[in-house]
């Protein structure tokens, strides 16, 4: 068995996921990759790693991992949950630094309550081959990532590198503060001339709540049906990921990460790229609210998205030395800037 | 030839649906192929890909690179051009296809609905060429048309909860060939040993937007004699194309 990380318990749903699969949509093949892209890039950012390395996508409940290389450097984030060592020693290690396990550690990532989703990096990523260009697993057609599905009790995941190579850390010491906003922004179409003027008018008007019927592929929304005018087939389009179809029976579904390519539904409207990693934290029970803008708004809104991103991950700081150090080092800072700020 | 009568509607901020008209029709459906690879060729910076369907072209873009703006005016020239020739002729294809009642569950169905009888439905679906209007759904899942005017029979009102992968399917008369397990909101029909995607295979997927395909019928024994072949791997791809 090679090196890696063993998996002694899976979590609820933990699978590879990168950025995604692009270029072969035309062959129906799905993108599939990270429902937040923004937790996934501060994942990897902390990791060490290249922008884009393949992580773990955690989902509500993570796994029980062992090292079996001889260490590795992690990074969690996405969550304001930590990571919780288990052996040798019990320890808490918070979301958003980096931390260097030993061959034999074990360690867990409880039970996520703040968020649907988070990511574990590990420096150098995975030692599984991209199907086409990509490490994202895409369940539905059962490839990529760990052999096309989730995490399983017993899976080995093959490192990259088989030791980590410093002891050098990475922290990001003020993390993103989650949005709890239940607004999502949507520019309407392309089949929003299927729905009638009182249609249009529920799905602007009521607010909606995610149900339980949640996965990878779409989250079905609760709330008041969108009446349509025109009919709820359309001669099948291409699909793209935030995308609003409305059945026949009036309740919108989001399509998410690994959605089909294709579909005969209209699309009454499609989230902006800029909320979408938003959307991929929101739980079942969550309350949304659609708001209608521009695409010029959206455009503007993800360039925004994009600086503020950039100077998140440039935020994240360097450290050199061991975890007590390091601690000693934040709390001495924490003092400090507690003192000048008062 | 005059300029089609296009649309641009937004998929969000990072697509763009180029839709050329509502219905599925083969010349339409030619030139939005050809369209894509127009694209293709002209690199358009922040294109990442295109997706053509019966009607439409999905143009995916990245909202930091170009606006939509932008990217309108840069397609208006090549919608209006000549559509280009493919960057490759279309394939003709023959599928060995099983119709023995457990492999076409709705056979009798898809025949009452049709007013024809069970052989009849099959030569219909057997005379027909199917012209490969698009992949999707699923890897490399070919959706074919068009059937003889019977066919047309409307979906399934509920979908079935898994059919397997070669099924072969209809409704509004078109064909689809299950490229992996799937709901199903079709008639199955048949079913083909060939595997239309395959990732252990070097041309993982066989179709592309645009190919020609012909089922041919077979009978049991060999159904099952070429499912054992595609599972050890003896199966010859090479018979199903046609010159």
């Amino acid at each position: 068995m090679s090196a890696g990380l063993e998996v002694i318990s899976p979590g609820l749903m933990t699978s590879v996921q990168d950025r995604g699969r692009f270029g072969f949509q035309a062959l129906g093949i799905s993108v599939s990759g990270a429902l937040d892209p923004d937790g996934f890039d501060l994942a990897n950012a902390l990791a060490g790693n290249e922008a884009g390395t393949g992580a773990l996508e955690i989902r509500m409940l993570g796994p029980t991992l062992e090292v079996t290389a001889e260490s590795v450097t992690l990074a969690l984030a996405g969550t304001g949950a930590g990571i919780e060592v288990m052996s040798p020693e019990r320890e808490m290690i918070s979301a958003c630094r980096s931390v260097t396990f030993r061959k034999g550690q074990v360690f867990r990532v409880g039970a996520v309550s703040d968020s649907a989703v988070c990511y574990l990096a590990v420096h150098g990523g995975f030692d599984l081959p991209p199907i086409y260009g990509s490490q994202s697993t895409c369940m539905s057609a059962g490839f990529g990532g760990f052999h096309g599905r989730i995490l399983e009790k017993g899976d080995c995941l093959p490192l990259r590198k088989a030791a980590a190579e410093s002891l050098s850390q990475r922290i990001l010491r003020r993390p993103p503060e989650p949005d709890s906003s239940p607004v999502i922004r949507v520019i309407a179409g392309p089949q929003d001339d299927y729905f009638s003027a009182a249609g249009i008018e529920t799905f602007f008007g009521r607010g909606y709540t995610v149900s339980q019927a949640v996965n990878r592929m779409g989250m079905r929304l609760e709330g008041a049906a969108v009446a349509h005018e025109k009919g709820f087939n359309i001669a099948s389009d291409g699909i793209v990921r935030g995308a609003i179809q409305v059945p026949g029976n009036g309740l919108p579904i989001i399509l998410m990460a690994d959605c089909q390519t294709t579909g005969g539904y209209p699309k009454i409207a499609t989230v902006i790229s800029t909320d979408m990693p938003k959307l991929g934290r929101m739980m079942p029970g969550a309350d949304i609210r659609f708001e209608a803008v521009s695409v010029e708004e959206a455009e503007a809104v993800a360039r925004d998205h994009h600086e503020r991103k950039a100077g998140l991950i440039g935020a994240i700081e360097t450290f050199s030395g061991s975890v007590q150090q390091l601690e000693h080092l934040l709390m001495t800072q924490n003092l400090i800037s507690g003192v000048t700020a008062g | 030839m005059a300029t089609p009568d296009v649309q641009y509607l937004s998929s969000g901020d990072t697509a763009l649906t180029v839709q050329f008209g509502t219905v599925i029709e083969r010349e339409l459906n030619s030139r939005i192929v050809a369209l894509g690879h127009s694209i293709a060729q002209a690199a358009i910076a922040g294109v990442s890909e295109t997706l053509p369907t019966y009607r439409s072209l999905l143009v995916n873009y990245d909202p930091l690179v170009v606006t939509r703006d932008e990217l309108v005016a840069q397609l208006q020239p090549l919608i209006e051009s000549p559509p280009e020739a493919g960057d490759a002729a279309p394939a003709h294809w023959q599928i060995p296809v099983c119709f023995d009642s457990d492999l076409a569950p709705d056979l009798a169905h898809v025949a009452a609905a049709s007013g024809l009888d069970e052989n009849e439905v099959i030569k219909a679906m057997l005379e027909v060429t199917h012209h490969v209007y698009m992949l999707g759904f699923a890897p490399g899942q070919p959706y074919m048309g068009d059937l003889p005017p019977a066919l047309n029979i409307p979906r399934r009102e509920n979908p079935v909860a898994r059919v397997e992968k070669g099924s072969v399917v209809t409704a509004t008369g078109l064909t689809i060939i299950y490229a992996v397990p799937n709901p199903t909101g079709w008639h199955v029909v048949g079913r083909t040993p060939v595997e239309i995607f395959n990732l252990a295979r070097e041309e993982a997927i066989l179709f592309k937007p645009g190919d020609k395909v012909r089922l041919s019928r077979i009978e049991r024994d060999e159904f099952d004699e070429l499912t054992a072949q595609v599972d050890d791997g003896s199966f010859d791809m090479t018979r199903l194309r046609q010159p």
